[in-house]
């Protein structure tokens, strides 16, 4: 039978945020479905239903989906909208009327299928995943968390088909990356499953080797097929940057491109920031935020008051929300780059390719260690003010206006092509070709 | 965009029985008021809102602590347990040896009990006790003709429920989003309320229900 297994091998890929939805993973789901594709795999990606990604999270990017591979197919498998359902009217009598017993009866449900609120789109994920194997089956599985129902799915259909998968970490399961404890208390379900789908996943791949080793030490009998992918910048959405000289006559634009959350040092941003504009280096300087507050349109006001940026400031400038074709605009009008990123030695954040490879200066607002710092330290025009105080972020944005003021070409020219390096497409080619013999040598059930 | 959107003649209420909402009500009532929205609010706060910080000015509030505390076993409860011993206790301090001392041995533990026997009964039946109490009260408010009914304490979700099926008209929700009505232009230029500031305006008492 596997002679006649058709040329191109088929492979579901599970990835709840998938465009156009814009989480801070979609481009990496966007990229290895699109790598795929265009290796010659007939790709199916599972995502999340529209209705969550406009009711719920309140925002989408319909000029990234446009970007994906057309030969990709999707599917959205159904997701219980208990959590999120809002409309009394929607109500059903029971819920209405004892609002309390529905909602204990509905996590009392949930402890019985998967550890993740999002257990009701991994159940039909499955199915989903079933009946497109029996129409043509599928030869791998992959999967990329959170949330981590992905995972549960792509163990479910092992366990039901045999077809391999593949569990991508995007982010950590059972790591609080914000504090580097464990993120569920010892006995949770969490771990049992963790290790279940570890030991028969056929690899496990993680963003950054501080993530692979502590899971390695955690889960030893998978250690061995755990390999790093790192994250990358995407060529279609960042178009060359020209290298520039920040003008004399003009004043400094030091920008924070991307979204910003509530997990990152802001505050320590605009403190650093604002204590650069008192010491009078740079006079004039601004700080330009681009990009969305918040992954929820819902959490919008409530982080532009704790940025204070309810009331317009003279320095700093919140430009809203950039679309993939101004993205390019907004880093040509930027001299410094501010990189920052929540979380420490276990959080690299895929922005940082992107800023490498404008090959602008970078100022990193981060807790020292961040594993962002691995990357960052052969990058020439780096400024890492080794601390969050004001004074520390203030001097090493200083800096950096300095050398953006300067523009040593030679300089501009190593760091855009160290940046240059590190693409999407870059760092899958590794983890494609393994993908390919993981699937050639499966064994049918 | 903003200069063509008009004030909006909209009303909404908005239902609290617990107290754990009261500041993003307050934030919210805050948008919306600021916007021409008429916020009315009804709220529970008979029983466990001694400490609730105060509703937004700008909010016509609706209370239903009278006909709440004088639910027969409810009072009956309060009578026996702690106002009627608490009663003779005082009267019995300086004039009896040792009656400060039950006194305050008497306030800990009706204290004890109100935690422990009060609440662990009295919570289950309370959002259901409250949405017939408040359903014969709240004729005057003339919810058929509000636009929204926000209800973001889950305690209310029963009363909301009748609500949506008696009146077709009002958007029933759990959401405080005030989101949509964030182009509206802002007509009445009020400040934030923060309860706890020393130039806090003056709240009116709440209206009873």
């Amino acid at each position: 039978m596997r002679d006649e297994a058709p040329a191109r091998p088929r492979v579901l890929y599970l990835a709840f945020y998938f465009p156009p939805s814009r989480a801070s993973g979609v481009f990496r789901a966007r990229a290895t479905a699109n790598y795929f594709a265009e290796a010659g795999w007939d790709v199916t990606v599972a995502r999340v239903p529209q209705w969550f990604l406009t009711d719920v999270v309140g925002s989408t990017d319909e000029g990234l989906a446009a970007t994906v591979d057309p030969r990709i197919a999707t599917v959205s498998p159904a997701l219980d909208d208990f959590a999120w359902e809002t409309d009394i009217r929607e109500f059903g009598r029971f819920r209405g009327n004892f609002p309390f017993l529905a909602s204990r009866w509905h996590r009392w449900r949930q402890r019985f299928k998967f550890p993740d609120r999002y257990a009701s789109w991994g159940e039909s994920a499955v199915e989903e995943g079933l009946r497109l194997h029996v129409e043509r089956p599928f030869d791998l599985v992959i999967a990329t968390g959170n949330p981590f129902s992905a995972f549960g799915a792509a163990y479910e259909l092992w366990r039901r088909t045999g077809v391999p998968y593949i569990v991508d970490y995007r982010d950590s399961w059972t790591l609080d990356l914000f504090t580097n404890e464990d993120a569920f208390p010892k006995g949770d379900k969490a771990w049992r499953w963790e290790r279940r789908i570890l030991d028969n996943a056929a690899e496990a791949l993680f963003v950054n080797e501080a993530l692979r080793s502590w899971h390695a030490e955690r889960y030893p009998k998978a250690a061995e097929r755990m390999h790093v992918v790192l994250n990358g910048w995407d060529p279609d959405v960042l178009p060359e940057i020209p290298a520039s000289t920040a003008d004399e006559s003009r004043p400094l634009s030091f920008a924070y491109i991307g979204t910003l959350t509530a997990n990152q040092p802001a505050g320590a941003m605009l403190d650093g920031f604002r204590h650069m504009a008192e010491t009078g280096r740079h006079p004039g300087a601004r700080l330009d935020l681009y990009g969305h507050l918040g992954f929820f349109a819902k959490y919008e006001s409530r982080m532009r008051g704790e940025l204070g940026l309810e009331e317009e400031q003279e320095q700093v400038h919140h430009h809203g929300p950039v679309s993939k074709s101004e993205i390019g605009e907004a880093y040509a009008a930027s001299d410094v780059l501010v990189f920052l990123v929540g979380g420490s030695k276990y959080v690299t954040s895929g922005k940082i390719f992107e800023y490498m490879a404008t090959g602008k200066p970078i100022v990193s607002v981060h807790e020292p260690g961040s594993a962002a710092e691995e990357l960052l330290r052969d990058y020439p025009l780096w400024f890492n003010p080794g601390a969050l105080e004001p004074a520390a972020v203030a001097a090493a944005m200083a800096d950096a206006g300095d050398a953006a003021r300067k523009a040593d070409p030679e300089l501009a020219e190593s760091a855009r092509t160290y940046g240059a390096g590190f693409t999407r497409y870059r760092a899958l080619e590794a983890f494609e070709r393994r993908a390919r013999t993981i699937a050639a040598d499966r064994s049918p059930r | 965009m903003t200069a063509d959107l008009q004030p909006l003649p909209e009303r909404v209420v908005i239902l609290l029985f617990g107290n754990g909402a009261i500041k993003r009500t307050n934030d919210y009532a805050w948008q919306m008021a600021r916007r021409g929205v008429r916020v009315q609010a009804v709220v529970a706060d008979g029983q466990g809102w001694r400490r609730a910080p105060f509703l937004h000015p700008s909010v016509e509030v609706y209370s239903l602590a009278k006909p709440e505390n004088r639910q027969p076993l409810l009072w009956l409860y309060e009578a026996l347990v702690e106002r009627a011993p608490a009663a003779v206790l005082r009267r019995l301090e300086g004039r009896l040896p040792g009656a400060g001392f039950a006194r305050r041995a008497h306030r800990k533990a009706a204290g004890f009990c109100r935690r422990n026997v009060f609440w662990k009964v009295y919570r289950p039946f309370r959002h259901q006790a409250l949405r017939a109490i408040a359903l014969r009260r709240l004729g005057r408010l003339d919810l058929g003709a509000a636009d929204h009914v926000v209800c973001p304490d889950p305690a209310a979700v029963p009363l909301a429920w009748s609500i949506a099926r008696r009146h077709p008209r009002p958007v029933v929700t759990r959401a405080l989003h005030y989101g949509p009505y964030k182009p509206y232009p802002v007509v009445n230029p009020i400040e934030p309320w923060d309860p706890d500031a020393a130039e806090a305006p003056h709240r009116e008492p709440y209206t009873p229900l």
